[in-house]
């Protein structure tokens, strides 16, 4: 049985609800994505004051290997990710369909 | 990818925590953190399907993402039949998962009865997986009153990250 093409776009969608550093998520992702040779997206929800993503990445993408990296959203702001339902949180909700439909649609 | 959270009360563990719904409303594979996660590589799967619905698509996306990750495969059979009963299907099952998976390490594991749970949750310290899979189930409010075997207890009580597709 030969590899199928499930694993088309070979991207992963980080989703942050924290901009804390070090920040153990991003972590996680950044460096799944380097052992699946995949690109990764990230999406960060933050109820503090913006800062660029990339300062939370000390050393920079090279030193997780991952291949590439483009963030969509900084900040969607003072929603908080949880307990909320989604329906009680529409503009997060709808952020996030919006994002997640673009990728499906990428396919 | 998205860290998980904690139901805060009883209404939400039925409902699902933001982490558990998104799982369930997107078509994208999601996995969920606990929160308490450290990366130390992906080596090992323990992949959750049910015996009596053996699905070809699911064991397919399960060969590319080992092959992928170069990770072993522990593959749990979960079987709504008492022990005997569905001897015949897990046969059939593990035959079937055996020729489907020539080049990639696995091992096969069933589990029967109603503590299926505490079971999964046996088998991911047993094995020392890094990851728990499964597919989405439907299982309306009424029956996760009832059985405590249900995509969101899954996701909330696992210790280690969940992918769902």
């Amino acid at each position: 049985m030969k590899p199928q093409p499930i694993l088309r776009k070979e991207k992963i969608f980080i989703l942050l609800d924290k901009a804390r550093k070090p920040n153990p998520i991003l972590d996680y992702g950044l460096k799944l994505a380097a052992q699946m040779r995949f690109s990764a997206s990230l999406l960060a929800f933050k109820e503090e004051e913006p800062k660029p993503l990339m300062s939370l990445i000390p050393g920079g993408l090279s030193s997780f290997g991952a291949r590439s990296m483009d963030v969509l959203a900084e900040q969607v702001s003072p929603i908080p990710l949880e307990p909320q339902l989604p329906r009680q949180n529409s503009k997060l909700w709808g952020k996030l369909q919006y994002e997640l439909g673009r990728e499906a649609n990428l396919e | 990818m998205l860290e998980g959270s904690d139901p805060k009360h009883k209404l939400q563990e039925l409902l699902g925590t933001f982490d558990t719904r998104l799982a369930g409303a997107t078509d994208l594979p999601v996995l969920i953190l606990p929160a308490s996660t450290n990366w130390k590589g992906v080596n090992k799967l323990l992949y959750v399907m049910d015996a009596e619905d053996l699905n070809q698509k699911a064991l397919k996306i399960m060969y590319t993402l080992s092959k992928r990750l170069q990770a072993r495969l522990e593959v749990v059979m979960i079987s709504e039949e008492a022990i005997g009963q569905s001897e015949g299907d897990f046969l059939l099952v593990r035959e079937n998962i055996q020729q489907e998976f020539p080049d990639v390490s696995l091992s096969l594991h069933k589990i029967y009865g109603e503590q299926k749970l505490e079971e999964v949750k046996f088998l991911i310290e047993a094995t020392e997986a890094d990851w728990l899979v499964f597919e989405k189930k439907d299982r309306n409010l009424f029956d996760r009153l009832f059985d405590d075997y249900h995509n969101h207890k899954l996701i909330q009580e696992s210790p280690i990250p969940c992918l769902v597709f």
